[in-house]
Formats: structure tokens, sequence, C-alpha cells
């Protein structure tokens, strides 16, 4: 169990900056939620904090303890204990969820690893979370619908055991009872391994099930305003609107046939 | 199930059933070429064991009679083969081809005629290229109402390179014929591979797709595999299994495929 530590953090994406000197530290046991506008860089911190290799980072700092994640690849920060449950969790061809399990166990606990303890675990989460038995033997997650690929993260997370889970918007594609399983069960899962568990979310409704302790408003790649709870409340009510930048209005002159400079753009 | 045990360019075992008529077997000493000459007159399931332990070529034909339904396994072996197969389908003949090859230096023309009307032919190949393969697949939908589905699955390694050239003609009139082909190369080596779809048709009531893709396997996949702490080498591997797996539904082939690819993927 570790602090996870992100300092200063700026980002870019196919030549754009996203995150933008971004700070944010997760204590052990410390739920965090950030919500924010479209296109304002959440789902890319996660991927960033996880080593997508298609995010480079320009400067700042991922500590996970004492370990800086830099210098470490995807795999190497998952056997690390982080988790990234994926707003998209795509599906794969050919490789059935028992063998894409066994092998992420096996990588994890290499000689560990057994079999039987794996089956009886696998039953018991695939009953808690009210899904289908015979999708361990399906492909992984070919023809899920939308819930069933939010399901099949929550599986994963809960048979690898991670000590730092990141949701990055777990609840879309999710009806409300599904949402209810899910949020249900990444609260069961925080109060038995007390991960610390950071949440990217658009609405206030998968926070009825997830308990955050802290809100965090994410805009234009920074955090601008961090919280309690209450936050949430706030921000169904009003939007993000008063947290975005306000465009500068510049004052020019329009020309007229007395004046013969034209206006210059900056 | 029939089984045909064949060494280089001989039968060496068979342990075939009435519903296999196995017609001759021809020695051309000038051209060097062994033809076997079966006939499908039941449903049945035929399964070929080829090991090509010298330069060997070898040529088989297949007629199929009406309304029969056949399904061919073919595992090989080897090095320095070139193979010729036949097939002559009747009306509403049926035949299912599963084909998994881990040669060396595989040349191979395959010539369906679909000859009688409602003939329907579904051909997979799977191979690991570790040296040039080349394959020529002709479909000829000599009857109305033909159905023809290719699909081709080529990984290569290190010095592979593979080359699918597949063509189905539809002379005019025949109408109502289905035509479809598919072929991936996934490649793990620098060498060039090709891919060469020819719909050559003449005749406007038919339904006719094809699909071509040489590439590498997905960043997202990739990224996904590792993202649950599985190591790059063995998410590929895990990846080749679940591409050249895919659609196989017979067990025996299955593991063969997946034995071979943990020899290559350890």
């Amino acid at each position: 169990m570790a602090k996870l530590e992100i300092k200063n953090l700026t980002v870019e994406v196919a030549g754009k900056t996203i995150l933008n000197d971004f700070n944010l530290t997760i204590n052990d046991g410390e739920i965090h939620a950030i919500m924010g506008p479209n296109g304002t860089g959440k789902s890319t911190l996660s991927k960033v904090i996880m080593g997508d290799p298609n995010y480079k980072m320009l400067s700042g700092t991922i500590y996970y303890g004492d370990q800086n994640l830099e210098t470490l690849t995807v795999d190497e920060r998952a056997r690390l204990g982080i988790f990234l449950g994926m707003q998209m969790p795509l599906e794969i061809e050919g490789v059935t969820n028992a063998d894409f399990l066994r092998s992420a166990l096996h990588a994890k606990e290499q000689q560990n690893f057994k079999l039987m303890p794996f089956i009886k675990e696998l039953d018991t989460v695939v009953e808690q979370l009210y899904m289908n038995k015979d999708m361990i033997h399906r492909g992984v997650n070919q023809g899920f619908s939308g819930g069933e690929r939010k399901k099949n993260e929550i599986l994963q997370m809960y048979l690898l055991k991670p000590s730092f889970v990141i949701l990055d918007e777990i609840d879309s594609g999710l009806d409300v009872d599904s949402l209810k399983i899910v949020g249900d069960n990444v609260m069961k899962y925080h109060d038995e391994k007390n991960p610390g568990i950071l949440v990217i979310t658009h609405y206030q409704r998968l926070l009825d099930y997830i308990k955050p302790d802290f809100i965090h408003i994410m805009v234009d790649g920074k955090i601008v305003k961090s919280g309690d709870a209450s936050l949430v409340s706030y921000i169904e009510e009003h939007g993000y609107d008063e947290f975005k930048k306000k465009e500068t209005k510049k004052v020019v002159s329009i020309g007229t046939c007395a004046v013969k400079e034209t206006l210059k753009h900056e | 199930m029939n089984k045909l045990y064949i060494e280089n360019d001989t039968i060496i075992k068979q342990e075939l059933d009435g519903a296999i008529k196995f017609i001759t077997e021809e020695k051309n000493d000038f051209f060097m070429v062994n033809r076997l000459l079966l006939e499908v007159i039941e449903d049945t399931e035929l399964w070929i064991d080829y090991q090509a332990l010298e330069k060997t070529k070898l040529e088989v034909s297949i007629q199929v009679n009406p309304h029969v339904k056949f399904v061919l396994y073919e595992v090989r072996n080897g090095k320095k083969m070139k193979i010729k197969y036949q097939y002559h389908l009747d009306e509403y003949a049926d035949v299912q081809i599963h084909k998994f090859y881990c040669a060396k230096q595989v040349r191979e023309f395959d010539i369906v005629h679909l000859n009688g009307i409602g003939a329907s032919v579904n051909q997979m190949i799977k191979t690991i290229a570790t040296t040039e393969e080349k394959y020529d697949i002709a479909i000829y939908h000599n009857a109305e109402k033909t159905t023809s589905r290719i699909v081709n699955h080529g990984v290569t390694m290190d010095d592979g390179s593979i080359i699918f050239n597949v063509t189905n003609v539809v002379p005019q009139n025949k109408k109502g014929c289905i035509v479809s082909q598919q072929s991936r190369i996934i490649m793990n080596g620098q060498k060039e591979c090709k891919i060469s779809p020819n719909l050559l048709i003449d005749e406007y009531d038919v339904e006719a797709n094809h699909a071509a893709l040489i590439g590498k396997f997905q960043d997202e996949e990739l990224f996904y595999l590792q993202s649950r702490g599985i190591p790059k080498e063995m998410a590929i591997s895990l990846l080749t299994k679940g591409f050249l797996c895919s659609m196989i539904t017979e067990e025996n082939m299955r593991k063969i495929i997946e034995d071979k690819i943990s020899e290559y993927w350890r």
C-alpha cells in the first residue's frame, strides 16, 4: 500500500498539451473523484498514470510510494498494484476471459498462482456481479453489452487485487441496476482491501454509491477546485461554466476611411 | 474421423471408413509429383497429418458428391513443399476446410470448382511463417447459388513472409452466388507480405465482399493486456493465440496451434 503523488505534470498528445502543471496526491484508502467537462484531460490522466506510450510526459513526476512510475512499463505498473478500469474496454478476438485472467494472475503471482482457488474466486465474483457464468469462456468483451464490459472490469479488479484503482467513467453504459451493482462492489472492495481510488465521472449518480472523500473539478488540464461531496451537488445544479476560463475580450477599434491601418490580430 | 498420414509424397497410414473412397495414388516420375484422388460419398470428416521431411510435391484431388457434407482438417509440418489441392463439388455439397501450417517454404495452390447448384465451400488457413510462403487460391463458381467463404490468417516471424492470392471467378448467368474472402497477416518480422484479393465477377446478381489487412497488433490491444500486468511478450503470444485459434472449433487442432504458439513465444 502506498500513496500516489502527482507533481507538476504536463502531458502532450499529438503535439497538444492536455495536462498542464497538474498536481494531485491520493493517500491509502482515500477515494477521490475527478469531474469536469468533456475534453479536459480526465481520461488522459488515467492513461498517463497507467503508462500508455501514446501520451508524452513533458515535465513533472508521478510517484507511487517511493517508485517513480515514469521508469516503469505498463505491465510493471500493473504488477506494482495499479489498476485502470477503462472507459471503453476493448474487445479482443479469440482470447477467452479465462485465458486472459489466468495469464494476468500468472504474471502477477508467478509460481504462487494456483488454478483451483482462482476458479473458486472467479465463480464467487461472477455471482456477486450478477454476471453470466458462461462469460468466462467467451472472448474478452466479445459480444458484451456496455454494462457487461464494465462489470468485467470490476471482475478483473477483484481478481487482480490492486492497491490503487483508477475507474475511468465506469458508469457510462450502465443501467440503474448495473450502476448499483458496480458501485456497491467497488465500495465492498474498498472496505476489504482499503485501496486508494480515483474515480473519473461526469455524473452524480455514480457517487451515490461510491462515496468519495474528495471531489476535484478539472478544467483545461488542471484541478481548479477541490472540496468534499457537497461540491457534486453544486456542479449538478450550476454546471462547469463558472470554472471555465473566461475568454479575454479585447477592445479593438474598427477602421474607418480615415484609419488606413487594418486590424492586427495577435 | 477418417485419417490420412502423409510423409513427403506418400501415404504412410490410412484409416478410412466407407464414406471416403480412396481412388488412386499415381506417381508422375517425370514431374516428381504424387497425386492422390479421393471421393467423398457420404457425410464425413477427414484429418490429414502431413509431414514433409524433404523437398516434396503433392497433388490432392477431392471429389465431393451431391448433398454430401465434408469436413477436412489438415495439420502440416516440415519444409520445402509444393502442394496442389483440387476440389470438385457437386450440387449442394458442403465442404469445410480447416488447415494449420507451421512448415518452411510452402507453396500451395488450391483450386475449388463449385460445379453443382448450391455447392458451398468454407476454407480457413492458419499459418505461422518462418520462411517464405505463397498461397494461390482460386474458386470457380461454375453453377448458380454457390457459396465460397475463404479466411486466411497468417503470422510471420523474423524472416517469414506470406503471400495470399485469392481469386474468385463468377461467370455470367451464375446468379445468386455468395463470395467472401478475408485475409489478414500479422507481421512480427520485417519481410514484405502481400495480399491480392481478386474478384472476377461477370454477373450482377452476386453478393461479394473482401477484407485484407497486413499489420501488427493494435497498440490499444497491447495496452489493455499489459494494463493487467501481462508482459508485452506474453501479451503478443496471447493475441497470436486468439488470432490463430479464432473460429477453430476442433479441439485437437486448437491444441496443436496453442502448443506451436507456446514454442515460439515462451
